[in-house]
Formats: structure tokens, C-alpha cells, sequence
């Protein structure tokens, strides 16, 4: 025990002395935790997106999502068609059982018919320094143009297009996160993840001035990185097939100081 | 394997017993207490919700404290997102006592993150070591080496005054 450890307690309960309990109140937790969390609720009053955001936070372990609206979207009207190509997978134990029955309502399923629909598409992934090689990637194709990714390992989460976000080309053919794994140290690892259409020729990843291409499989791509600090610009350069290209910038999730568990994040529309 | 009726049960008893020091903590991230029982009945609610993804591969506590922890930051990532300014600075307040920038609260304000959550986790949670990296998801020994550079800057800070 370090010698300046009674002064430290000293001073510490000068500042902040232990509260009463007269705000405790255990109907409220059980009330809160029947109702949905704060911030679904909060999303619920902004209409629209309650779909996207409940299946996130099914799918997003201990956390709340940081997310920021999609916008209505064309969904993946390029095809998902290397998803037809792949066995069907079995849904991986370590993401919540039900987060797949709330991914198949966003997207026009039914669980039977997402858990048949269900692929591994990468495995053998890893974050950062932590080389343990056990991310992986999972992926279902919805109906009408609607689907799903969900990424296993340290910060597990998913993210969809679901039914109701299909009918804005700028989110044609791409839905994608980045998230900082479950670390608040900087410099830190990052991952950027996404779901891709067929009508995408390539991914770039731009950190701070540097370009990775990242390579796209089984429509879908992973990359990550080490030495992130809260001063690096997060950029995802998309090319499509005809050409064109789409640029999507993403908040730093090391920026605003380091929440415990690094949120996910999913581009608004450019 | 816990059955859910008897980790409820658990989780109440929790509460019950310690929301004073959840709430200290949370009352210290958020920097009013308002917010701070708001995070800590948000972090309880998830807990329940989320119990049956409790493995027991640690203590009970120390899975609801990064439940807590973890609410705390995302209200006041929220209010950031917001523009809302804060009810307070980074330090909890005084209890009415003047500030002594050179003392404990500007050493506390200085700290980095991760470190300051590990020093209101010690302090006004009374957790140990282990349970602290649980509540951070970082190694005992990266625990002990923030709460050592903490006394380090603090003994620092006090040998300048």
C-alpha cells in the first residue's frame, strides 16, 4: 500500500463524502430494465430508427451504442450473392441468443429463416496487438435488400440495414462500423468492419493521412489496427463498380476521452 | 450455474447494499448526483437485463460495476454529444469547501482517464486490484501500474506546492 493512500482517502471523502441512499429505489431498476434502455428510448421519440437501434443494442454486449441515424437506404440492392455461396453457419455462442430473432424482424425474417440464412464470412481475425486470432465475422441477407453483420471476439456487436432504411441511394451497397475494442488506453486498437454489396470494387481505409486497402471477402471486409490515439482521422474510401466514389468519415472512438467500452459506429449519410 | 430468480435476488441485494458507493462513483464521473443515480439505476437495469450473459468467471460486483462505470461514461458521452455542459467539472465537487487547485482535485482533474476511473474505483468504491481490472477489462497489473503512476504525479504535485 502506497504511504499516500490514507491521505488520498482523506481528501477524497473531504470532496465527495458517501451519499445517503434516500434515492435508491429498486422498482425503478426493474421498471427500467423492463422497459428498454435509456437511450432506445431516447432514439424511440426520433421515430424511424428504433429497428436499427434495438438491434444493435441486442447485439451490442454490455454496452450502449453510440449511433448515429442511417437514413433511409437502398440497402444492398447490388446483391449480397458470395453469401449464397457459403454453408450455413451456426449462430456463435458468444454473441446473445436473441439478438438474432431482433436481427430477423428488422429484416424481414423470421429467426428460422435468418438462422438458415446465416454464414460465416471471415474468421481467424484479430484486433490490434491482441493477436488471439478469434474475431469473426457473420453475415445474413434479408429481404428486400435488408442484412445483417454481426463480429464476435473482445467488443462483439452488429449492425444492419434494416426494412425500414431502404430508400436512400448514398447508403446503397455498404453498411459499416468501427469500433476501438474494449480498451480506454491510448494508443489503442481499432477495427473497421463492414458489409458490402457486389457492386463495390474496393475499400480503403484512411487513418490519419495513410491509406490501407482492405481487402473485401465474402462481401465483407475487416481491418485493424494498433497505435490509434485520439488524434487520428478515421476515413473509409469506398469504389464502386462504375466508378464513382464514396467517402464516409468516422468520429475517432478514442476522441471524446475514453468511455470503458469503445462503441461501435455506423456512418450517418454523406 | 445461477439460475435468473436467484441472480435477481442477487442483484438486489447488491443494489441494496452498496448503491451508496455505486453512486459515489457514478455522482464522481458525472460530477452531479442526479445524473450519477441516473447512471448507476441504468447500469443496475442493464445488469438485470442482461443476466443471462453473467459467466461467473469474476465476481458479481465487479460485472454490475462495468455495467455502471460503463452507463456513467455513456451519459456523459451523451451530454458531450449534446453540447450539454456538464453539472460539474471532471473532479467531483467540494461539498462546499473551497478548491484547492494544487491538491487532490487538481490531481484527480489531471489524472488520464483510465487512471482516474482506477482511482475512484479504489478509493470511493473500496474495490481491490483484481476486481478493479474486471470493472476496466484490463490486466491486475496494469491496475497497479496506473494507481502507481497516480501517487507518482500526485507526490509530484506536492512536492511543487
Amino acid at each position: 500500500m502506497s504511504s499516500l493512500e490514507p491521505q488520498i482517502t482523506s481528501e477524497l471523502e473531504q470532496m465527495l463524502p458517501l451519499p445517503d441512499s434516500g434515492r435508491a429505489d429498486w422498482s425503478d431498476v426493474v421498471r427500467r430494465a423492463g422497459s428498454g434502455s435509456r437511450w432506445l428510448r431516447s432514439w424511440r421519440r426520433r421515430g424511424g430508427v428504433l429497428v436499427a437501434v434495438a438491434v444493435l443494442a441486442a447485439v451490442g454486449a454490455a454496452s450502449a451504442v453510440a449511433y448515429h441515424y442511417l437514413g433511409p437506404s437502398a440497402g444492398f440492392s447490388g446483391g449480397l450473392s458470395s453469401l449464397n455461396d457459403l454453408p450455413q453457419a451456426s449462430w456463435p455462442s458468444s454473441l446473445p441468443s436473441d439478438a438474432l430473432d431482433h436481427a430477423a424482424a428488422a429484416t424481414g425474417l423470421t429467426p428460422a429463416q435468418a438462422a438458415r440464412r446465416l454464414r460465416l464470412v471471415q474468421s481467424g481475425l484479430s484486433l490490434g496487438h491482441e493477436a488471439t486470432g478469434d474475431i469473426s465475422l457473420y453475415a445474413f441477407q434479408g429481404n428486400a435488400n435488408t442484412g445483417c453483420l454481426f463480429i464476435t471476439g473482445p467488443d462483439s456487436g452488429g449492425i444492419c440495414l434494416p426494412t425500414r432504411m431502404t430508400s436512400n441511394p448514398a447508403l446503397d451497397s455498404i453498411a459499416w462500423a468501427a469500433g476501438g475494442g474494449n480498451s480506454i488506453q491510448t494508443p489503442g486498437p481499432l477495427a473497421v468492419y463492414g458489409l458490402v454489396a457486389d457492386d463495390i470494387r474496393e475499400v480503403d481505409a484512411n487513418i490519419s493521412g495513410t491509406t490501407r486497402s482492405i481487402p473485401i471477402i465474402n462481401n465483407s471486409f475487416y481491418a485493424d489496427y494498433d497505435g490509434i490515439t485520439n488524434k487520428d482521422s478515421i476515413t473509409l474510401v469506398v469504389h464502386f463498380d462504375d466508378g464513382t466514389t464514396r467517402t464516409f468519415t468516422a468520429p475517432n472512438p478514442y476522441a471524446d476521452n475514453g468511455p470503458t467500452h469503445l462503441k461501435h459506429w455506423t456512418p450517418t449519410h454523406p | 450455474m445461477r439460475g435468473t430468480r436467484l441472480l435477481t435476488a442477487e442483484l438486489e441485494g447488491l443494489y441494496r447494499d452498496r448503491y451508496r458507493h455505486f453512486l459515489r462513483v457514478a455522482t464522481a464521473i458525472l460530477g452531479d448526483e442526479t445524473s450519477g443515480h441516473d447512471a448507476v439505476q441504468e447500469g443496475f437495469a442493464q445488469a438485470l437485463r442482461e443476466q443471462r450473459s453473467f459467466r461467473a468467471e469474476g465476481p458479481l460486483e465487479a460485472w454490475v460495476w462495468r455495467m455502471v462505470v460503463n452507463a456513467a461514461l455513456a451519459l456523459r458521452r451523451g451530454r458531450v454529444a449534446r453540447r450539454e455542459a456538464p453539472a460539474a467539472a471532471e473532479a467531483p465537487s467540494m461539498n462546499g469547501h473551497a478548491s484547492d487547485e494544487s491538491g487532490v482535485r487538481a490531481w484527480v482533474a489531471a489524472l488520464p482517464e483510465r487512471q482516474r476511473l482506477a482511482v475512484y474505483l479504489r478509493y470511493y468504491a473500496d474495490l481491490d486490484y483484481r476486481s478493479i481490472a474486471q470493472v476496466l477489462g484490463v490486466e491486475v497489473g496494469t491496475v497497479s501500474a496506473s494507481l502507481s503512476s497516480a501517487h507518482e504525479a500526485l507526490r509530484r504535485s506536492m512536492k511543487e506546492v
